[in-house]
């Protein structure tokens, strides 16, 4: 009940989006927010942190990007680049699973320099460090507008399927492993098979928030499979809050509104970043859905007490 | 009559010490079968050895004729066997409702496309689960977070949990552990009406408790088996006199 209104609510924003915002922007909002709610499936829900998911991020971009420019057509080249991402983190998580903590967060870690490394000096597949440039949408979906509402009905997809992933046995199952994974074994689940499932259902919405990405400027720039971008969906999960399956968009948004709008307001608009993690970090621990929380018991007191 | 769970020199050192050493022991289905022993006599290690939480040096173990020894842990409820931990040892954030029907999920799911249904699709989980939470007394507080829980409480969650794998057998580790007197009754009735419905191994420390509901009581020390029998064999036995008191002479 609680999430058809906050889908409503998400509905809403997605609808005055493009009015109050360049719809280029909104789009890519948008295709972080997919990212932002399924890098949160594995950290918030099973209590896995990964700092490798711009892999797949940019496996899935690399992929579709070539498809298109390679004249592939896009319905076949979406389900292709997401396949590979996912085929990929099947083999890259089989590996991550089998070591808990600080080590698997080094293997993803490992395995992201690895495949950022390939991307760089693979200069004729991917164009190395100028990126990969030149990267076609079909006539249908060529102007901004039109390219958002493609944009718009595909995060509505993910969002609904991902909703329906964390509120089945499964999801359950990935929140037992987070809370205590000796004991989720002791009743019957196989703890590493289900962290390696959370791995690749996360990293396949990834994948796929990446092929789309591939034409939202038509380039694929090599750093958006660097590290730092893994980090950068971290940041966005701490932001909007990772105890709440819609809070990572708040997280999402704010971080595209910073590099993309207020970025040209002030250069170093990283800084301001750093102060807001710190805040988050040191006083916020739930992120923005805290803060909302906070806030709605503070006005329930005071009209209370107001009342009294 | 053939055993349910048969150890056959069951052994474990830690690092060359011997903690649990040679330990031959049968449980017969449908009996409350209890080990005791002094603090550091091995108890838990012994069920952590079946359970499949610790690897064994040596020895092994059968259930129902099947080889399980070195069974990993979430193997074992698929067959049949459950257990409780002498450390509260539950799902802190989800309901009571939550714990307990993901551990009945566990086994009654009926292949992978059952992990993507609704949780309202499985009517007969979802009564089952209801059912054990009205056993051990915790229906008012269904759904309470289990962190919420008194001390109390969580240990009944504890063994509803142990149940909730609809297990043949059941090795509860010091169910009482920690319990006020009126919590410990409660806990003692509890096992007594699961007694005949289940096999129970019973690791205790309340003399009591343990020669009220026992069937056959096993005495651990040192690692060892150095007693057996039924409860009142048990109390005469000079040896298991000299475990717990000390040698006076």
């Amino acid at each position: 009940m609680r999430n058809t209104y906050l889908l409503l609510i998400c509905f809403g924003f997605v609808l005055i989006g493009p009015f109050v915002l360049p719809p280029t922007t909104a789009a890519e909002m948008l295709i972080f927010g997919i990212i932002a709610v399924s890098t949160n499936i594995m950290v918030g829900y099973t209590g896995l942190l990964s700092f490798g998911q711009a892999s797949f991020f940019g496996i899935g971009a690399y992929a579709c990007g070539l498809m298109l420019k390679a004249g592939v057509p896009l319905l076949l080249a979406i389900p292709a680049g997401t396949g590979l991402a996912l085929l990929i983190a099947g083999m890259v998580g089989y590996f991550c699973v089998k070591r808990t903590g600080l080590y698997f967060i080094c293997l993803t870690f490992a395995f992201n320099q690895m495949f950022y490394f390939i991307a760089y000096v693979w200069t004729g597949v991917t164009g190395g460090e100028d990126g990969l440039p030149g990267i076609p949408r079909p006539d249908l979906i060529s102007d901004p507008v039109s390219f958002y509402v493609f944009i718009a009905v595909l995060f509505f997809i993910c969002l609904l399927a991902m909703l329906r992933i964390i509120h089945s046995p499964l999801g359950l199952a990935f929140r037992l492993i987070r809370e205590n994974p000796s004991r989720a074994a002791a009743v019957g689940y196989n703890v590493r098979l289900f962290k390696w499932f959370s791995f690749i259902i996360a990293s396949a919405f990834t994948g796929l928030a990446g092929t789309v990405y591939a034409m939202l400027y038509s380039i694929v720039p090599i750093d958006q499979i660097h590290w730092l971008k893994s980090g950068d969906f971290i940041f966005m999960l701490l932001f909007g809050g990772t105890g709440n399956f819609f809070g990572p968009l708040i997280g999402a948004v704010g971080y595209i509104w910073l590099s993309d709008t207020f970025a040209v307001i002030w250069a170093r608009w990283p800084l301001l970043m750093g102060i807001v993690f710190l805040i988050v970090v040191l006083h916020l621990r739930g992120g923005v859905v805290e803060l909302i929380g906070r806030a709605y018991r503070f006005a329930i007191r005071e009209r209370a007490e107001a009342t009294a | 009559m053939t055993p349910i769970l048969t150890c056959k020199g069951v052994s474990k050192n830690f690092g060359g010490v011997p903690a649990v050493s040679n330990v031959d022991l049968e449980v017969h289905g449908g009996h409350i079968h209890s080990i005791i022993g002094p603090n550091g006599a091995g108890k838990s290690t012994f069920f952590n050895l079946i359970s499949g939480e610790v690897p064994l040096t040596s020895g092994s173990v059968y259930f129902k004729g099947q080889e399980i020894t070195n069974f990993l842990p979430h193997q074992l409820p698929h067959l049949g066997i459950s257990r409780c931990f002498q450390q509260t040892n539950v799902f802190p954030k989800l309901t009571v409702y939550e714990n307990v029907w993901a551990a009945m999920f566990a086994r009654g799911n009926k292949g992978p496309l059952d992990f993507l249904r609704k949780a309202a699709q499985f009517p007969g989980i979802n009564q089952k689960s209801e059912d054990i939470i009205e056993e051990v007394g915790l229906s008012h507080k269904m759904s309470a977070r289990a962190e919420t829980l008194s001390h109390g409480q969580s240990r009944m969650l504890e063994v509803a949990i142990t149940l909730a794998g609809l297990p043949t057998l059941m090795l509860l580790d010091e169910p009482t552990q920690g319990l006020a007197p009126e919590a410990t009754h409660e806990m003692t009735q509890l096992i007594r009406r699961l007694a005949g419905r289940y096999t129970v191994l019973l690791i205790e420390h309340k003399m009591h408790l343990i020669m009220e509901i026992s069937d056959i009581i096993s005495v651990l020390n040192l690692g060892k088996i150095i007693a057996e029998g039924k409860p009142h064999e048990i109390q005469k036995n000079a040896l298991v006199q000299d475990a717990y008191l000390g040698r006076l002479r």
